[in-house]
């Protein structure tokens, strides 16, 4: 699914800085840095956003196609 | 006693506590822990809802989200209190994320989500979500969620002592410090941060005839996290209120028998 919100194991929140890493990795910087700048300091929440993989990118395509199909439907 | 503040802000809060015994520190640590009161998101109701994510995975998300607690909650509030905060969101024509900053509230404006940057879910074109969320005042013991800390440790100050100062594996052990607390001056070997030292050992295994790392006693380093509902002094000090009112509980309770 998408991000988690909270760390699992300590509860700290990791949702917010997400998109802010994956723009940063993106960008060029080396994953520890991004992690280190975005203030994530325990290794716990480090993987949270390390390990995070969002499914949520692949299902949405299909949700979109049934939108398109919806939308010539109409037209016709 | 003395207490001596290392660092503070709004999200974390580092003490030095000297001369107070650790069963004393890790009382107040619990209690800061799981008996401090904050509002978290405890009854969704559902109005609608076309996205991808099925209604119990969204609520669980919207529970997990900490919400600014203000101070007047945290004071005379019973457990129980709610406060009533709506989303209402619809993607048009293009995807796009819900974040935390759509959870509004119209009974009480201070009270909101403490960042508003948490995705909540993905709505595909033509998608929707509307729900009336309820946030309560809760406790940690019941459910994480309502727990005000994301950290709340208590750790014996690090005595670091080099004996032999001017070793030759002195570059060794520069490089094996993970909290990079060991360096060289003049060639000798100097601590820069004791109060760092994480306690890994590393050093002392590599070498323990140039240096040896202790436990302090009677002198601790108690350190807080907030999740960002309550500032983490008012966590502190909400903590020893109600440690103060549960003693004098049962002080009252034991003077009846
Ligand atoms: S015990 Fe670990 S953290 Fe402490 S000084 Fe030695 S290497 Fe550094
Ligand atoms: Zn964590």
């Amino acid at each position: 699914m998408l991000v988690p919100v909270r760390c699992f194991s300590c509860g700290s929140v990791i949702g917010d800085k997400y998109e802010k890493f994956r723009d940063l990795v993106q960008g060029g910087m080396k994953e520890d840095e991004a992690l280190d700048k975005l203030e994530i300091k325990r290794y716990c929440c480090r993987r949270m956003v390390l390990s995070n993989f969002n499914v949520m990118d692949q299902l949405i395509p299909y949700a979109e196609s049934v939108y398109r199909l919806k939308l010539q439907q109409e037209e016709d | 006693m003395t207490v001596t503040k290392l660092a503070a802000d709004k999200a974390s809060l580092n003490l030095r506590i000297k001369g107070y015994d650790l069963d004393m520190i890790n009382a107040l640590r619990r209690f800061c822990l799981v008996e401090v009161p904050v509002l978290a998101i405890d009854d969704v109701v559902i109005l609608e809802n076309s996205s991808l994510m099925y209604d119990e995975v969204l609520a669980h998300r919207l529970g997990l989200i900490p919400i600014v607690t203000p101070h007047k909650y945290l004071e005379g509030g019973e457990d129980g209190v709610q406060v009533m905060l709506v989303l209402d969101a619809r993607a048009g024509t293009v995807t796009r994320t819900i974040y935390s900053g759509e959870l509004v509230s119209a009974e009480d404006r201070e009270v909101k989500p403490a960042s508003a940057e948490i995705p909540i879910a993905e709505l595909a074109p033509g998608q929707s979500i509307k729900l009336e969320a309820y946030a309560k005042l809760g406790r940690g013991k019941v459910h994480a969620k309502w727990q005000a800390t994301s950290k709340a440790v208590a750790k014996p100050t690090p005595v670091v002592t080099i004996k032999n100062a001017s070793t030759a594996k002195r570059e060794q052990l520069e490089g094996i410090c993970p909290v990079h607390i060991l360096a060289s001056k003049d060639s000798k070997l100097v601590v820069t941060n004791p109060l760092e030292c994480t306690y890994c050992m590393e050093c002392e295994k590599l070498d323990p005839d140039s240096i040896s790392i202790k436990e302090s006693k009677d002198d601790y380093i108690f350190s807080l996290e907030s999740v960002g509902s309550v500032d983490a002094e008012d966590i502190l000090m909400a903590g020893v209120d109600i440690m103060m009112k549960d003693f004098k509980d049962l002080h009252s309770r034991v003077d009846v028998i």
